[in-house]
């Protein structure tokens, strides 16, 4: 059936698709032929076998290359650079954004501000990497160990006034060199590189380029040549490219365009990439050659999607709200929807398809035409007004609620372009399903994004077309202005926040909200409290630290840290909280890792509790930071043949623990404690795809450590879950018995929390585990890594130490 | 030469234009107070008080915009008149609005450096935190504190929800000044926050009203002049209450100021006489702690002020009163108040938490990381102050080591506040 076909059906059709049935809808001739034809991805998939067959054995010096990726890649990195992104975002805002200018004109003007604002941070990194570099290379690598690396590193003190970001970065980068003068020395001793030392050096041009990034991610320059690291390695590693095409076809790879890989951690991987490129150089013509061309790479073309998007939806705002009644719209739909593919990582899938682009504008005009003219107009700003907009925006003007209600259709529009653009391509290939599909998709964005415009029969029959009814509330682009940030749900929710409520929601990484509140905000276990909930969604740009910054009305939210008080709103979380379940939004588990990879469209709350504030632990002198909250990380040392894990316990955990012991506890109590967060880091990691994990392994890239275990038959990450919580509780069991006073003493320490470092020196069926990743059949008895107890070591450290 | 209207009109223009200046001048708080001492308060506090002095000078301009719009359409020599009256009004605004603006800016001005500024966000949350565990059980809001340094012997407070000198708004939070001598001790925080909790909650006007009552067997007079000191023991009580005889021997150190001093009596002061105010402290400590070090300092307190050598005008008063001592601790704090829901004092806040064997078996139970760890001393706060209080009042040889431990604890506690 054509969309005519749908629109012209009977009365049963009709009263499915309720958007599309008002009278001022006009059939419009749709042809049947718009759609563009392509073949299905073929399926270039080769077994591991075939390709070794073919002679494709990998060199050791390649597989050293990806195991040393890994140990590079640091996730707390990621934290460091959106700082400074965010940093450099707030500056962009406030300095370059408030008149319509070109977006060419003003990103240049932009970069060279925020470079000035970075060049002391560039030129300290600098000095500090040449400092260290010039005092490595006079040594002798065969006789400098790890540890003599680590103290001449530490010993280097930075020169700048600490600036918090800036602080952060610098002893983050310290971090890194030291992994990657240790591997120099490593290549050096092994006579994979005579000229490893030498590179160091080469390091120094390296910062600027990554800074760069930094700062064009701010200003939403879109940046060149920002790819997935394994499409990078694919031809030095054929097989990554094949589990790559392998995950392509269950829709997980980070070479498909629904990855949504954060772009922050884009340009950690390839910044890892530079240095490992230097470093296994074997000449210094090679290493020479490698830093210029990172340095070419960096001429990005001048396109600001954001920028555009801003300017696009600005001026198609203004058009609908000069539009007269039965006016078409499809023009200005055809104006603003090439403006928002760009600015949407998924949006690239529909740029080259025209006749799907051309049909969705067709498509939208007709559907948006009842919402245009100043008639319909005023009655969608009365719905937004009914809705809470005063609430929200609290000097609200006439021209701020006609300005509402265009803005709602605009984010309507963008929302749906946004879902056709997610829709598999055997759907935007078939015209029919095409058509169903764009007709679901609208329907949810004018749900989401438009106040109750539909009769009261229409939403008991649909009551899917009714998002929280109850609430009565509508999203409101935000801020006012402009530039749009975010949205904000126009109503403030009361709620009564109690344990056993937030005992079955989670908030990032997997912490439960009553931990959360209790580590973070010093709600007692059991205790009953008030709490306001305001709702956010992200728009395509979107970062946390942009809607704590501009919710500064919000004294909870709008301060340095406050985006850290900002929880997705999963349906769960919405339905216990709320009682309104459709209000989350359920997204992939990647974005529930951090709050610093996040989703277009996806939804978080902030409660806001009288008389609460974020517990506060010393940082620098004279500043203070939220502490930090119990978490964990598991890391699979494939070439050491050993697993780690990290469990961070809160500053209130880790005192809980320190009493016990000091009062002589029986151990099994304290285990009791332990072994609740050491359970659920580990189920997280190995079985839900949404815990800390980092793999060092030959056959692994850092973007696909999520998604490595899922190689493995599928019982395996069970039996090792199971294992691994038998080793480590046996471990720190006897640990505590004999060593309690070390843990004691480093709870007794000034710093935030205590972390235990558990490793777990050559587990059985490691080595095979290590085989199967690469592709190669191992017998399943092999893989129940049963057999000797392994050693394990623990190592006990005041504050947070992730590796 | 003009003529009287114009040269009024001139004189009026030129005055009119300098005081809407002076009041334009005032917008910017950063004027006040540099950036960093704004950044020295805590997210919360800051945020409360320039929104306070922003609203203030906000309709002081908005007073000035009447003014000059007065002034543009006055036509005649009687409308020059009535606006010259409109200018001596608005001067005397803007001298009370720069008053008030300039309280907040000495105040916060007093954290002149990082040490300054982690003690005095310490002394914030301490008496938040006294006012808060009492509220909270009553339901009632406790105001931001805002503490600043002065000199002198005692500390003060102006009162959050009181009037202020710009007669049109109410103070957003509660102002404390504590003493120099007293900033490694600051015991006398907690009585003036007594001072907030009672405004809060009535307390002072009922147990005024209390001891009139059940004072009423004394010889005239008496029960009058107890009646009459109710904000004080009520504020004495609930530094006790918190903080224990910490809170007696940091009294005794500020009132001991010689005979004249201590037998002093003031009718219409609401402080009791120094001399039963000391030793009402003791029977507190004796009526919930038992026999300590409380005596030696009440018998040393009797010895250095003998009755005998106290002047006639409180003699009498005296003498009468120190029988009744008993009655007094057990009216204060044991008698259930209406302010309190019903409920006595200590039934809010248990005066056996900073029991001298509690403090120091905590002490005991947690180890070094009662003063290292921000979670101690983050929910221990109150109870900290009470133990090295106690320690300084009974450790005199090690008072220098204290007073370190006692800087050291109060510099986490206020380094570990959000900043502005």
């Amino acid at each position: 059936m054509s969309l005519r076909e749908f629109v012209d059906g009977g009365n049963s059709m009709k009263n499915q698709a309720p958007f599309l049935n008002v009278s001022s809808f006009a059939m419009e001739e749709v042809s049947r032929e718009i759609l563009e034809t392509s073949t299905p991805p073929g399926s270039p998939f080769l077994s591991i076998y075939e390709s070794e067959e073919a002679g494709g054995l990998i060199d050791p010096e390649t597989e050293e290359y990806v195991q040393f990726l890994n140990e590079l890649y640091d996730e707390e990195f990621n934290e460091t650079l959106y700082g400074l992104a965010s940093e450099a975002a707030a500056l962009y805002e406030v300095r370059f954004t408030h008149e319509y200018r070109d977006p060419g004109i003003v990103g240049y003007e932009a970069e060279r501000f925020l470079n000035q604002h970075f060049a002391p941070l560039v030129a300290e990194a600098e000095a500090m990497l040449g400092s260290l570099a010039t005092e490595l290379s006079q040594r002798d690598p065969k006789s400098l160990s790890e540890y003599e690396i680590g103290e001449i590193v530490d010993r280097y003190k930075p020169s700048i006034e600490p600036i918090p970001n800036f602080e952060d970065f610098l002893r983050k980068l310290k971090k890194t060199f030291r992994k990657v003068a240790g591997k120099a020395v490593n290549l050096a001793k092994k006579g994979i590189s005579a000229v490893a030392m030498a590179g160091l050096n080469k390091l120094i041009p390296l910062v600027k380029p990554l800074l760069k990034r930094v700062i064009e991610s701010a200003i939403g320059k879109l940046p060149s040549q920002l790819q997935p690291i394994a499409k990078k390695l694919a031809e030095r590693l054929p097989f990554l490219k094949e589990f790559e095409e392998d995950n392509y076809s269950t829709g997980n790879s980070p070479l498909s365009e629904s990855a949504g890989l954060s772009e922050i951690s884009q340009i950690q991987y390839e910044f890892d990439r530079h240095i490992a490129d230097v470093l296994f150089a074997h000449t210094e013509i090679e290493q020479d050659l490698e830093v210029s061309q990172v340095l070419t790479e960096q001429q990005a073309p001048e396109i600001y999607p954001l920028a555009e998007l801003d300017n696009a939806r600005d001026h198609f705002i203004e058009s609908l709200q000069q539009m007269k009644e039965g006016e078409d719209p499809t023009p200005h739909i055809e104006n603003f929807i090439p403006a928002i593919l760009p600015a949407l990582r998924i949006g690239i899938r529909l740029m080259g398809r025209k006749k799907v682009v051309n049909f969705l504008a067709k498509f939208l005009g007709r559907l948006i035409q009842k919402f245009v003219g100043p008639q319909h107009t005023q009655a969608l700003s009365q719905a937004i007004v009914d809705a809470g907009l005063r609430l929200i925006q609290l000097e609200a003007t006439f021209e701020d609620e006609s300005h509402a209600a265009s803005s709602a259709v605009a984010a309507t529009v963008e929302e749906t372009v946004r879902r056709v653009a997610t829709l598999p391509d055997y759907i935007l290939e078939n015209q029919e399903l095409l058509e169903g599909f764009a007709l679901e998709a609208f329907e949810q964005a004018a749900t989401a994004n438009l106040p109750q415009v539909l009769s009261e029969e229409i939403y008991r029959k649909r009551p899917d077309l009714g998002e929280a009814r109850n609430l009565r509330g509508a999203w409101i682009m935000m801020p006012r202005g402009r530039q749009k940030r975010y949205k904000k749900f126009s109503r403030k929710i009361p709620t009564r926040i109690t344990p056993h409520k937030v005992s079955a929601v989670e908030t990032f990484e997997g912490i439960p909200l009553e931990e959360f509140l209790e580590e973070k905000l010093g709600i007692e276990p059991g205790e009953e409290v008030e709490a306001i909930v305001h709702l956010y969604e992200s728009i395509p740009g979107t970062r946390l630290t942009d809607i704590s910054r501009l919710e500064e009305n919000n004294p909870g939210l709008s301060t340095q840290d406050g985006y850290e008080q900002l929880h997705p709103l999963t349906t769960n979380a919405s339905g216990i909280l709320l009682g309104e379940p459709q209000l989350g939004r359920d997204t992939d588990s990647r974005y529930l890792v951090d709050p610093y990879t996040t989703e277009v469209g996806q939804r978080f709350y902030y409660l806001e509790i009288p008389g609460k504030r974020p517990l506060m632990a010393s940082a620098m002198p004279g500043r203070a930071k939220v502490r930090s909250a119990t978490k964990s990380r598991v890391i699979f040392d494939f070439p050491k043949n050993e697993i780690k894990f990290l469990l961070f316990l809160s500053e209130i955990r880790a005192q809980e623990i320190a009493v016990k012991l000091r009062q002589h506890t029986h151990v099994g109590v304290v285990m009791a404690n332990l072994q609740k967060p050491i359970e659920r880091g580990l189920r997280r990691a190995l079985t839900d795809s949404s815990g800390k994990l980092k793999i060092i392994h030959e056959a692994v890239t850092p973007d696909q450590w999520v998604n490595a275990l899922q190689r493995l038959p599928s019982l395996v990450p069970q039996v090792l879950l199971g294992r691994l919580n038998e080793w480590i509780l046996k471990g720190l069991s006897d640990y505590l018995k004999q060593h309690s006073g070390e843990f004691i003493q480093a709870a007794a320490d000034t710093a935030d929390g205590v972390t235990l470092l558990i490793t777990v020196e050559n587990p059985p069926g490691l080595p095979q585990l290590r085989q199967v990743l690469k592709g190669r059949g191992i017998s399943l008895p092999s893989l129940k890594m049963s057999g000797s107890t392994p050693d394990v070591k623990i190592k006990v450290t005041p504050g947070y130490a992730h590796e | 030469m003009s003529d009287p209207g114009t040269a009024t009109r001139t004189q009026l223009t030129r005055q009119v234009a300098h005081w809407t200046a002076a009041a334009m001048r005032l917008h910017d708080l950063d004027d006040l107070a540099s950036p960093s001492a704004w950044n020295s308060l805590e997210h919360y506090l800051g945020l409360s008080i320039r929104q306070h002095l922003t609203m203030a000078v906000e309709r002081l301009k908005r007073e000035a915009t009447f003014l000059q719009t007065a002034l543009n359409s006055a036509s005649s020599i009687a409308d020059l008149s009535i606006v010259r009256q409109q200018l001596l009004t608005f001067r005397k605004r803007y001298l009370r609005v720069e008053t008030t603006l300039d309280f907040y800016a000495d105040a916060i001005n007093t954290r002149t450096s990082t040490i300054m500024m982690g003690l005095m966000r310490a002394c914030d949350t301490l008496s938040h935190r006294s006012m808060t565990q009492i509220l909270d059980q009553l339901g009632k809001p406790a105001p931001i504190t805002l503490t600043y340094l002065d000199k002198g012997l005692g500390a003060s407070i102006l009162k959050a929800g009181l009037r202020l000198w710009d007669e049109t708004s109410v103070n957003p939070v509660a102002a404390i000044k504590i003493t120099r001598h007293n900033l490694h001790r600051p015991t006398a925080l907690i009585h003036e926050a007594g001072h907030q909790v009672a405004h809060i909650t009535g307390w002072s006007e009922e147990l005024s009203s209390a001891l009139e009552a059940d004072l009423a067997y004394a010889p005239a007079g008496v029960a009058d002049a107890w009646a009459s000191w109710a904000p004080e023991i009520a504020a004495d009580a609930f530094g006790f209450v918190h903080t224990g005889y910490a809170s007696v021997a940091s009294l005794y150190d500020v009132v001991d100021g010689g005979e004249s001093v201590v037998f002093r009596y003031l009718p219409g002061d609401p402080h009791p006489i120094s001399y039963l105010r000391v030793l009402l402290g003791a029977e507190m400590c004796r009526q919930f702690y038992g026999a300590g070090p409380w005596d030696d300092l009440a018998l040393s307190w009797t010895q250095q002020y003998s009755l005998q050598r106290a002047p006639q005008a409180s003699g009498y008063l005296l003498r009468e009163s120190v029988p009744l001592l008993t009655n007094v601790v057990n009216i204060t704090l044991r008698k259930p108040m209406r302010s309190f829901g019903g409920r006595s004092l200590i039934a809010l806040i248990n005066p056996e938490r900073v029991k001298p064997e509690t403090l120091l078996a905590l002490e005991q139970q947690l180890g070094a990381a009662l003063y290292t760890s921000m979670h101690w001393i983050w929910t221990e706060a109150l109870r900290l102050l009470a133990l090295t209080g106690l320690r300084k009042a009974t450790l005199a040889n090690r008072t220098t080591e204290t007073i370190k431990l006692q800087e050291e604890w109060m510099l986490r506690l206020g380094g570990a506040l959000q900043a502005a």
